[in-house]
């Protein structure tokens, strides 16, 4: 008995394959960086310090980050109910840029009191979200066309849709594109003063702790894990797949409209994107970094802002385009999907170990 | 306001703005032939695009250009086709990372080179010139249309057609298409699959890089960022309408070239917003899709039907 439950309370370093393999792969990607700078820059040393540690001058720099935070870990909570179910659903800027422009439209023609009116902007927000979010799953029913593709293509539509509402009904006439301004009572009010963090981080909050509870200790969440990692034996055992699946797109779009409606009027005072917002590759990268695990969503979203942010100082006192980090996010992208990344490691491993079982098997015989 | 459908004009736009989408969707084709999804068809055009500018511009020479934007291609897919195929990546993840890598890398190499974030107006890069074809130019409607196009719109054309009779004549093609159909199959009856698709992926390289040249060494003079703006992913789903047929590829992206053209033609003439029209391709193709697989799936019940009915009768 005390030598099968052995093995188990040895400390190994193996247990933690997952995490070590993507810290490696965030080393290695960022060395293939900091070798560019070095090749390309004529300070390279300025430009290195200014991305690694840039964010963590000034405190207003350091709220920065966790701003720029909150609309990724929305996406990235969003982005992991929909490819958790088993479909690579990246329609969240869709509903990201849908959820901010509805926000806006409530928040310009609907007068209603404080608290009520972001509410109301931020329930409307997420329903358009979700429903938006369930479409890429309805046309490949009757297509045929891989969801992917048809989630890109909504990111488009819904940009190009969601830019014609602004500039029709609600542009300023005068100044800069952008919208009328939100009146006070629409925005969300800055939560420390001398910093610009306001309090979406709290609805933020409230949003990972549900998505952790719905994902790992609900049936909801189970049923939707089974389906996304085994179509054949969910549907065998009765759940389901069809429902599932366009509830947690749903959900996820809602989560991801959210996001949109708070970014919108927690940062700016009046709509002004004019791009698509391209949060969706950032949430991809954040929910791959989390292993698919909402607990660790908040902690990559924040490497992911850290880097953005530090790109942005960075690119402000040497002669390199923020855009480096892109491209990073792209190798990490590589390194951490690859499944043969590092993967002799672990198979010397599990030879070794299958080979010291197998001795301690026959002296035990 | 309608007669714009009429004039040889518009046809001939229709054909010029399909020739991207033409070659990513020929690349898409081989993708599915050989079993590969490849998201990154839409980077690997972006990064040809510009490879093409820099290298003509700083050689001087169309040809070297047009030579390394291939090469370029060629291993773009291969740096692609390692990460999904041989260390096993999940190819949608492959594909984005790819993306992400041409958008980031390309905008970072053209502020090292010309200090613009917007376009390589700076560089002195050559274009492919327009070809006149002797006789079909005497012809009158048709003549118009079809000659005075952008060289890589012929050669565009000739790669369909090569690759089409590659996948259906050669036995290189019928080996991709049997990888694609069954790689465990393919495997049993001695076929090496690796081999097979990294060739599919080597022409798919090829097809992309004409079609990010056609953008930016046709189309225009110049590299913009973020110039191939949703045609790689758009030949995905002509490449499901096409059901990977090179020849029915090349078909069905007239269908985007002919909405692509319709939509500069309602920016100009029409009082609808400007950016709601830009969305019109988008729907347009969804819309075909939704019709071409209804009576597609129509026509194999009926099929069935009959087959059952046939097999009740005998």
């Amino acid at each position: 008995m005390e030598k099968r439950t052995k093995p188990r309370e040895t400390f190994d370093i193996m247990n933690y394959f997952g995490v070590l393999r993507i810290a490696a792969a965030l080393v290695l990607s960022m060395v293939l960086v900091f070798a560019i700078i070095f090749f390309v820059s004529e300070t390279p040393g300025v430009a290195i310090q200014k991305l690694m540690l840039g964010p963590l001058e000034t405190k207003r720099s350091f709220f920065n980050v966790i701003v720029r935070a909150i609309p990724l870990v929305f996406t990235g909570l969003g982005l992991t109910l929909c490819l958790k179910s088993g479909i690579f659903n990246i329609s969240s800027d869709a509903s990201f840029y849908m959820g901010a422009v509805i926000s806006t439209a409530i928040a310009i023609a609907v007068p209603l009191p404080n608290i009520a009116h972001q509410t109301v902007q931020i329930l409307a927000a997420a329903v358009i979200g979700g429903l938006i979010s369930m479409l890429p799953v309805i046309i490949n029913k009757y297509t045929k066309v891989n969801p992917v593709v048809l989630a890109i293509m909504a990111n488009s539509i819904f940009y190009y849709f969601g830019l014609s509402i602004i500039s029709s009904f609600f542009l300023e006439p005068s100044g800069s594109w952008g919208s009328y301004k939100f009146p006070d009572n629409a925005r969300m009010g800055t939560m420390i003063k001398g910093t610009t963090l306001h309090w979406g981080f709290l609805i933020m909050i409230a949003v990972t702790l549900f998505v952790i509870f719905l994902m790992n200790k609900t049936s909801f969440g189970y049923k939707v894990r089974v389906t996304g990692s085994n179509p054949a034996f969910a549907k065998a055992s009765g759940i389901k797949t069809g429902l599932v699946i366009l509830m947690a797109q749903f959900m996820g779009g809602a989560i991801a409209g959210m996001g949109g409606a708070i970014e919108i009027v927690g940062v700016y005072k009046r709509f002004q994107w004019q791009s698509q917002t391209n949060y969706v590759w950032d949430g991809l990268l954040i929910y791959m970094l989390a292993n698919g695990n909402p607990v660790y969503i908040p902690l990559t979203a924040f490497f992911i802002a850290y880097l953005r942010i530090g790109a942005e100082i960075m690119s402000r006192s040497s002669d390199l385009d923020p855009e480096i980090v892109t491209f990073l996010q792209g190798i990490i992208i590589f390194l951490v999907a690859s499944q043969r990344f590092l993967y002799f490691i672990k198979q010397r491993h599990d030879q070794k170990m299958s080979l010291k079982q197998a001795e301690e098997g026959g002296a035990a015989a | 306001m309608m007669n714009f459908f009429l004039s040889p004009a518009f046809w001939k736009t229709v054909l010029a703005s399909t020739t991207p989408v033409m070659l990513a969707t020929l690349s898409a084709n081989m993708m599915t032939k050989s079993g590969i999804f490849n998201l990154a068809i839409e980077g690997t055009m972006l990064i040809c695009a510009l490879t093409g500018v820099v290298a003509s511009a700083f050689t001087q020479n169309l040809w070297i250009g047009c030579l390394a934007a291939v090469v370029m291609g060629v291993f773009v897919s291969f740096v692609f086709g390692y990460f999904a195929l041989i260390m096993k990546g999940a190819m949608n993840a492959c594909g984005v990372a790819m993306n992400l890598v041409a958008t980031g890398g390309t905008v970072f190499i053209l502020v090292m080179l010309t200090g613009s974030k917007a376009n390589s107006s700076a560089l002195k890069s050559l274009t492919f010139p327009v070809v006149e074809i002797p006789v079909i130019k005497e012809i009158p409607v048709l003549g118009t249309i079809l000659s005075g196009q952008n060289m890589v719109t012929y050669i565009g054309w000739l790669i369909v057609a090569l690759t089409a009779w590659m996948l259906y004549k050669t036995k290189l093609g019928i080996n991709i298409r049997a990888v694609g159909e069954n790689p465990s199959a393919a495997k049993a009856a001695g076929i090496s699959v690796l081999f097979h698709q990294f060739a599919a992926l080597a022409i798919c390289g090829v097809a992309c890089s004409f079609g990010g040249m056609y953008l930016s060494m046709g189309a225009l003079s110049s590299f913009t960022t973020g110039m191939v703006a949703g045609r790689g992913y758009m030949s995905l789903a002509m490449d499901a309408m096409s059901q990977g047929n090179p020849i029915v590829g090349c078909l069905s992206s007239l269908l985007y070239g002919f909405s692509d053209t319709i939509t500069v033609y309602l920016q100009l003439y029409s009082k609808i917003d400007l950016k709601l029209i830009e969305a019109f391709p988008y729907l347009f193709i969804i819309a075909v899709l939704v019709v071409i697989q209804g009576i597609r799936r129509a026509v194999a019940h009926r099929k069935e039907k009959l087959a059952s009915l046939q097999q009740a009768a005998s």
